[in-house]
């Protein structure tokens, strides 16, 4: 094999460290001692499929089109998981000029994958993969083992994958105990044991099909394992008599088997091969361990690469999930498609130009063709929307004396499918910069499912952060669903004070808040927010930097902390956090403007300028922008 | 009339249903469909039949499928036609059986029984349905629990409540749990019974002294009386008294909002819910079986 990209799905890196330092993963801590690894930037987690997307096309969601796991069927009277065909960008796979064994990623499985009894769940939904044998492994109670042949290409593997499944009944005892090692209710928990040989029988069905494939000499391989996100989505959710005391041992013992598959596959890496394994999305809070004010902060994916090439600074000022597909392209031998926002940590790259520095001066010929290979921005007009009219063909079987049955909820599964997508297109959206068309999709999601908590909770925040206290009032008093989760007292004054600008009143609010789980709120964003606004920088600083590694509000956070900075003339730490905006969102006109100051202010005036323009390109609309880069250029024409 | 058979397409999923309304009881779109349709019309459907991906039966692991063609168009070997691609398509996942989707008696009159035998249908399960009258059966439950409070601590511990929507997510849970199903599934089912009144007044459910969820009843009306939905308690708690408390709670129930009695059924597989059927005084009404066939597996098997 001569590259592996393994992704884990909610692997913490809290979690990951603590097993590596108590030596239960061997073949992880040899991974990170010989190969690079750092921290990286990912877009708010939304849905999975989005963001394993965004790994496989190098695009963020508003560009690569999917938005969630599934999306409204033709027609708009039904749900489905997202296919192939609803990729509006390609995945790298079938770009490269040797074959890639794609297994268990989203969104890649056939048409029929609708059915697949996993959507009953609502975990993650579509597996498959292309031009190697695949399979659906659903939620079905252990007797049931049926496997959708649309999720097996080419089908005439189809028998083969049927061979290779491992089934839960098959799960050895041996292997079962080492999961349930040192958890205290496995004994007497017949449903807990059930759903570890399900998440055993899942992860050990992929390694047997990896295995197979390496053995017959597959020369790539993309691999998703989310095992350990089935286990944790479980514990959580799908049945209270599972929850466990100590959630956290029960998923580091996952981690350890883990790291015994790794093994094996790495031997089967060639010695000038590649690995890259990431990890992105994050673990519930509630499985993490620690006081309850641990629990409202998620930490950032992380990303750990070896072989040959790979610079080692490559992640040293942080990557992000964009940056993912150059360094794989790069370590595959082949040229980034040069419109693409990440930047390879691939040395190799750098050197042969394949990879760019994110603010790169677009005046050139190249800059116009980076520009015309952008994939179009979606606009929420683009989504199919759910049907508004009865069927054609209702009046017919009226005739024929049946009655046309309720169909409402066909109707609400349709609208929050719709809700969905444009919460996920809002946000990436927001995230690139795009702020009238995510509001635009936000409308649009809030008008689909006025019920949905997500989209009101998202008009809330995007409220507050425009400073518009009547309609974060408003929006409170409108919806039963932020008033029931934001009940009168602290946080809710706290978020309207926030809202109106009223920072000495928000302040002590937000602190006694700072030890409470709170839904999609980063409380400590908000204090440094607060603290900044009163022109208590220093503080500001040290509370935004404790805040960042919530999933919420990241970018903001980020760039806030950098103008805080700016403001201190810490200028190095100031270009550090600008240099995290532009990775964590490439499309951001608002992260290169940072840039451009933070560079200004150093005395670097051409980068700055240059950083400037990118910015202006990215948002031509906005005229303050272009206003100040003619600000930056001109002292260099009077020169 | 020249009719033909096709899959069905998210386009027409709204008219299969309309055909097919028992395919609303199931969460989301876990099924795959076909239609009979006139030939130059794709809009007029004159058949349909779906299969749920979802497992069901221990002894006989199968999906579940249903066929109905419209009355007008019956016997042209339409709903023949629309089988075979159920168990074709059963058969392509790797699955051995297809379940009919009801229970059937004996002396069904709709000719459905007669269609699935003369397919290869096999009796599969037996469902005993029960009337249990409120006057006979409530001072027998009265004297069972005041001796179990008498001699049972555990049972003394149990707090028996009425099922509010407020304890609608530990029920969904086990609920979920005990039929395979996903948790908006079972939360719409439990919603749809706790939206009646006969559901919110009869519900009951018992707690131990920790708080914790031990058992429910959920009720549902049923001919303007109240029906067990589902009576279960958790496996942890099922060598207790918890299955009679909460039928004597209940029965409680239904004597202060004046039903003369309620009606419930099981299966074959819960002789334990037979047996106190049995033993204060309900009457058995019917009896219905259900049905399964062998598709075979594409293969060789699993």
């Amino acid at each position: 094999m001569r590259l592996l990209l393994l992704a884990i799905d909610q692997l913490d890196r809290r979690l990951l460290q603590r097993c590596v330092d108590a030596g239960g993963m061997p073949t992880l801590a040899g991974l990170l001692e010989r190969g690079r690894s750092g921290a990286m930037a990912q877009p708010q987690p939304h849905a999975t499929a989005a963001l394993w997307a965004t790994v496989a096309t190098g695009w963020p969601a508003c560009r690569h089109g999917v938005l969630a796991d599934r999306t409204v069927g033709p027609g708009g009277w039904s749900a489905r998981a997202v296919q192939p065909t609803d990729w509006r960008v390609a995945p790298f796979w079938h770009r490269t000029a040797q074959p890639v064994a794609v297994l268990n990623w989203p969104g890649t499985a056939g048409a029929t994958c609708s059915a697949a009894p996993a959507l009953a769940t609502g975990e993650a939904v579509a597996r498959g993969w292309l031009r190697a044998p695949g399979v659906a492994h659903g939620d079905a109670p252990l007797q049931a083992w049926g496997l959708d042949p649309a999720c097996v290409a080419p089908a005439a593997d189809l028998e083969a994958v049927r061979e290779l499944r491992v089934h839960p009944d098959d799960i050895t005892p041996l292997m079962l105990a080492q999961l349930l090692q040192g958890v205290p209710e496995a004994e007497h928990s017949a449903p807990l044991q059930a759903l570890c040989r399900s998440a055993l029988a899942e992860l050990a069905t992929w390694q047997a099909l990896s295995l197979d494939l390496l053995a017959h000499g597959c020369p790539q391989m993309v691999l998703r394992w989310d095992a350990l996100a089935l286990l944790a989505t479980r514990l959580l959710h799908d049945d209270g008599r599972q929850r466990i005391s100590r959630p956290w041992q029960l998923l580091g013992n996952l981690c350890q088997l883990m790291d015994l598959m790794l093994h094996a596959l790495l031997q089967h890496l060639d010695a000038d091969g590649h690995v890259l394994l990431v990890c992105a999305g994050t673990l519930p809070a509630a499985l993490r361990p620690g006081p309850q004010g641990a629990l409202d902060r998620a930490e950032p994916g992380f990303a750990v690469m070896a072989g040959p090439g790979f610079a080692a600074d490559s992640l040293h000022q942080g990557g992000s999930l964009f940056d993912v597909l150059p360094s794989l392209l790069a370590a595959s031998g082949q040229l980034a498609a040069p419109g693409l926002p990440g930047r390879s940590w691939h040395g190799s790259a750098l050197a042969t130009g394949a990879a760019r520095p994110r603010a790169w001066p677009a005046e050139d010929a190249e800059g116009a063709d980076m520009l015309s290979a952008l994939p179009p921005l979606l606009d929420p007009a683009d989504l199919a929307p759910p049907a508004q009219r009865l069927p054609l063909g209702s009046d017919w079987l009226q005739a024929q004396g049946l009655p046309l049955p309720d169909l409402a909820p066909l109707r609400r599964i349709a609208a929050e499918t719709h809700a969905c997508e444009l919460h996920g297109l809002a946000l990436s959206l927001r995230e690139t910069g795009h702020d009238a068309i995510a509001e635009k999709a936000l409308a649009a999601a809030l008008d689909a499912a006025p019920q949905a908590t997500g989209p009101q909770w998202l008009a809330l925040l995007w409220a507050a952060e425009r400073g518009d206290a009547p309609a974060a009032r408003g929006l409170i008093a409108q919806s039963h669903v932020l008033a029931a989760q934001l009940p009168p007292g602290d946080l809710r004054e706290a978020v309207l004070a926030c809202a109106a600008r009223d920072w000495p009143v928000a302040e002590p609010l937000l602190r006694r808040q700072l030890g409470v789980r709170h839904l999609p709120l980063n409380v400590g964003a908000w204090l440094g927010r607060a603290l900044a606004g009163q022109g208590r920088h220093a503080e500001a600083v040290d509370a935004l930097q404790e805040a960042l590694a919530s999933p919420y509000e990241s970018l903001a956070t980020v760039q806030l902390l950098a103008q805080v900075q700016l403001r201190l003339g810490r200028l190095a730490a100031a270009e550090v956090s600008a240099r995290q905006s532009i990775a964590m969102s490439p499309d951001s006109a608002m992260g290169h403007a940072l840039l451009a100051e933070v560079l200004a202010a150093g005395g670097q005036r051409d980068a700055a300028i240059a950083a400037q323009w990118r910015a202006c390109q990215l948002a031509p609309q906005l005229s303050g922008l272009r206003a100040r880069w003619g600000e930056l250029v001109r002292p260099s024409m009077a020169r | 009339m020249s009719i033909r058979i096709e899959p069905c397409g998210p386009e027409r999923w709204a008219l299969a249903v309309s055909l097919l309304p028992e395919l609303l009881e199931v969460d989301r779109m876990p099924a795959q469909a076909w239609v009979a349709c006139l030939a130059n019309a794709p809009a007029q459907l004159v058949g349909a039949a779906a299969v749920v991906k979802r497992a069901r039966d221990q002894r006989r692991t199968g999906y579940r499928g249903l066929v109905r063609v419209l009355p007008a168009w019956r016997r042209q070997r339409l709903g023949t036609q629309l089988l075979t691609r159920l168990c074709e398509e059963t058969q392509r996942w790797g699955v051995p059986w297809l379940h009919a989707w009801s229970a059937y008696s004996e002396s069904d009159a709709s000719g459905e029984l007669g269609f699935l035998r003369g397919q290869g249908f096999e009796r599969l399960r037996e469902i005993s349905y029960f009337y249990a009258d409120t006057a006979a059966t409530l001072p027998q439950l009265r004297q069972r629990v005041a001796r179990l409070l008498a001699h049972q601590p555990v049972a003394q511990r149990w707090q028996l409540h009425p099922l509010t929507a407020a304890d609608t997510a530990s029920v969904v849970a086990l609920y979920a749990a005990h039929f395979s199903m996903s948790a908006p599934a079972a939360a719409a089912r439990v919603a749809r019974a706790l939206d009646t009144p006969i559901g919110r007044a009869c519900s009951v459910l018992g707690r131990n002294a920790a708080g914790e969820l031990c058992g429910f009843l959920l009720a549902k009306p049923n001919d303007g009386l109240p029906e067990v939905d589902l009576w279960m308690v958790d496996p942890r708690h099922r060598l207790g008294p918890g299955a009679l408390l909460l039928l004597a709670c209940f029965a409680e129930r239904l004597a202060d909002i004046g039903a003369p009695g309620a009606h419930f059924h099981c299966n074959d597989e819960t002789p334990a819910t037979l047996k106190s059927a049995r033993r204060f005084g309900a009457t058995g009404t019917r009896q219905a079986f259900t049905y399964a066939k062998w598709v075979g597996v594409q293969g060789g098997g699993v």
